[in-house]
């Protein structure tokens, strides 16, 4: 049994359409910010949810925390399913999942210090009992986000702390009440590139070592590539391409991923660089490609084909040159499969 | 020949609230840039690659202590008072800044705040200065009828690009970008550094982009400098920092960075910089770099040439043959530019 299982999740917001519009009956118009994904984690699992900003990855996020409630779809932690659950049901098993933002900078109480922070969600879930006990689950907690010695710590506001330790001390928080399921959303697009990949290779150790599954909210393939065991690529509110990260970045199969990779920065000058492959324009998640039948990406996809107006690409596997299917569960929703070659680029991918 | 703009041995001091030591933020920073030049600062927070940019365009607050000279078209304009300044902003040197919504007034519409500056700035009848905000909004790629939308009515790229639109109202010959795509997403700011790139050399002008994100740099610039605690350790041609970075610095700032290049996984660079509000003694980077020795402790090393446009503050580099390129470079990696293929 896998530790998240999301099944068919769906969000859709009414579009206002004013009195005048509901006077006059028009019909209800809705965003389509989630619409019909599925996805799961196992225990000891990153998977990578990756996309641009507006294709319902924190959506989703909140979705599968019940921050916001799905218009459909099962969220299923360890065998328990939490879509059907009251707010007084889901109480005690908040603790189980925890999540951590994008900025330290405002995700922390500029007036706690580090030890009130990490113990806070401690006594609200009644976990260590004594105070001192307490005292002690939070020094382990910064001993496991590596801030040592602890005792230099606690006492710390989070002024008193550079971005990188700040996104520690959030880690801290949610590791403090021994989660299963962490979601990192965006954890570290506001830190400095010189820091990134110490947060990204803490919760790959964590991960592993606890055996937590994590969910990993980025809009940048470079994060997932190296600390990620799959991804999953979401665009306009559907999963486009997932599959093992080994896989998916070693030959991205659906032209958005493909153009996903090709925006990462690489150690190369301004000759060197691939010309004409980028992107242009923005997913709109109101405009007319979202609600409309027909792929989505299609508008800003150079591959785009008549067919595509009409059929609405679902997730197939991919299928290596014999006509197997790959291992590693690689599947994209593309109706024109092998536009590009499997395993092209460089591998890589967790160790 | 004299450069378009000339920075010589800047110093920016800051004072410490409650009469602690100053805080030595940039020391003897000197570069130049010419027309059509793109130019990289590159380094972590608080290397004082902001401050640079901002004693370059004069908007450090009055308590900062700067001295050095700055000289912008043939003229000293470093200590220069704000109205003494204002006929050199916009007309020869504009600036686009990091958070692109708070560069704009959440409480007028874009084109309203295009065509004030062109206005005051370009003294241009309103009418005039009206159409050529629209026609600025085109050139980035924004339709010109969101001139009357409020800025929060674009999208985190589309404000961007009006910042860029802004920062050419008055045709600048020098751009000073402060992490113009730090808060967007990587394929918004794919377009937005390609835009800028275009607009660049569409218009003929001089760019100055400061970033700590030392890939996308190179993917921009024909020349970087890398800073680190204050001081620029590195200096190269886009070629010599990509291929051969001679500071050990350079070298883990790309090593740092994730990059689906190659399949190494990034690793961070360990500890924090040094506090900028001592004396360094020694190699500021010295209790970060794997390759310290001795000599790092109590010398602090000073640029020397490493080959022909580049130089290096390291002591591994001070008998390295100038002029020999191709040669092993000490703290260098073997990465061989080309991209993806090159390097599978």
């Amino acid at each position: 049994m896998a530790l998240l299982e999301v099944s068919h999740l769906v969000k859709h917001y009414e579009k206002p359409r004013g009195t005048l519009g509901a006077l006059s009956r028009r019909p209800r118009q809705y965003v389509k910010a989630v619409d019909d994904i599925s996805f799961s984690i196992e225990q000891g699992e990153m998977l990578a949810l990756v996309g641009e900003s507006g294709c319902g990855k924190t959506t989703t996020a909140e979705t599968v925390l019940r921050v916001i409630e799905p218009t459909a779809g099962t969220i299923t932690l360890s065998g328990t399913d939490l879509t059907g659950l009251s707010e007084a049901e889901l109480r005690p098993l908040r603790r189980h999942m925890q999540i951590v933002y994008q900025d330290p900078y405002a995700s922390l109480d500029p007036r706690f210090r580090v030890s009130r922070t990490i113990e806070e969600p401690l006594a609200i879930h009644g976990i260590g009992g004594s105070k001192r006990a307490r005292r002690d689950l939070v020094s382990e907690a910064l001993a496991q986000v590596e801030l040592v010695p602890t005792n230099l710590f606690l006492d710390r506001f989070p002024h008193e702390l550079s971005g990188g330790q700040r996104q520690r001390v959030a880690i801290a928080t949610a590791l403090a009440v021994n989660p299963e399921l962490l979601i990192a959303d965006e954890p570290v697009s506001m830190l400095d590139v010189s820091v990134r990949a110490g947060i990204m290779a803490l919760l790959s150790r964590l991960c592993r070592e606890r055996g937590m599954g994590i969910l990993l909210i980025t809009h940048d393939l470079g994060v997932a590539a190296h600390f990620t065991d799959r991804v999953a690529v979401m665009y306009l509110g559907r999963i486009v391409e997932t599959g093992s990260t080994r896989a998916v970045l070693s030959g991205p199969q659906h032209p958005y991923t493909k153009a996903l990779c090709d925006v990462v920065p690489k150690r190369q000058t301004k000759r060197d660089r691939a010309e004409g492959s980028l992107l242009r324009g923005e997913a709109d998640a109101t405009g007319t490609a979202a609600a409309g039948q027909g792929c989505r990406f299609r508008p800003r996809c150079r591959y785009a084909i008549e067919d595509c107006v009409e059929v609405d690409p679902r997730l197939r596997p991919v299928e290596a040159g014999d006509g197997h299917e790959t291992a590693d569960g690689h599947e994209a929703a593309c109706i024109r499969p092998g536009l590009f070659e499997l395993g092209q680029n460089v591998e890589v991918g967790r160790e | 020949m004299a450069h378009l703009l000339e920075v010589e041995d800047l110093e920016v001091f800051f004072e410490t609230p409650g009469g602690g030591p100053d805080v030595h933020a940039v020391r003897g920073v000197s570069f130049t840039l010419d027309q059509r030049e793109k130019v990289g600062l590159v380094g972590e927070s608080g290397c004082g690659k902001t401050t640079t940019l901002l004693a370059v365009a004069g908007l450090l607050a009055p308590t900062a202590k700067i001295s050095g000279r700055v000289v912008l078209n043939g003229q000293e304009i470093l200590g220069l008072g704000d109205r003494a300044m204002r006929p050199h902003r916009w007309t020869e040197m504009s600036m686009i800044f990091q958070g692109s919504m708070n560069a704009f007034s959440p409480v007028t519409t874009v084109g309203r705040q295009l065509a004030d500056a062109i206005q005051v700035r370009g003294g241009q009848p309103k009418a005039k200065a009206r159409a050529r905000a629209r026609e600025l909004l085109s050139l980035v790629g924004i339709p010109a009828e969101r001139a009357s939308s409020f800025p929060h009515q674009l999208s985190g790229g589309m404000r961007q690009r009006a910042t860029i639109a802004l920062s050419l109202a008055c045709e600048p010959k020098i751009v000073l970008a402060d992490e113009p795509t730090t808060a967007l997403d990587v394929m918004v700011q794919a377009q937005v550094m390609e835009l800028l790139d275009r607009l660049c050399d569409e218009l003929g002008l001089a760019l100055l982009l400061v970033s700590h994100d030392l890939m996308l740099v190179t993917e921009m610039c024909e020349r970087l400098h890398v800073m680190y605690a204050g001081e620029i350790v590195e200096s190269g041609s886009d070629d010599q920092i990509v291929g051969a970075p001679a500071h050990p610095y350079t070298s883990r700032l790309f090593a740092a960075t994730a990059d689906l290049s190659t399949s190494a996984a990034p690793v961070a660079i360990p500890g924090a910089p040094p506090r900028l509000d001592h004396p360094v003694a020694g190699c500021s980077f010295r209790s970060r770099c794997d390759k310290a020795f001795d000599r790092c402790e109590h010398e602090a090393p000073v640029l020397l040439p490493v080959r022909p446009g580049q130089e290096a503050a390291c002591h591994l580099v001070e008998d390295h043959d100038v002029g020999e390129p191709g040669l092993a470079v000490p703290g260098g990696s073997e990465f061989i530019p080309g991209g993806r293929d090159g390097s599978a």
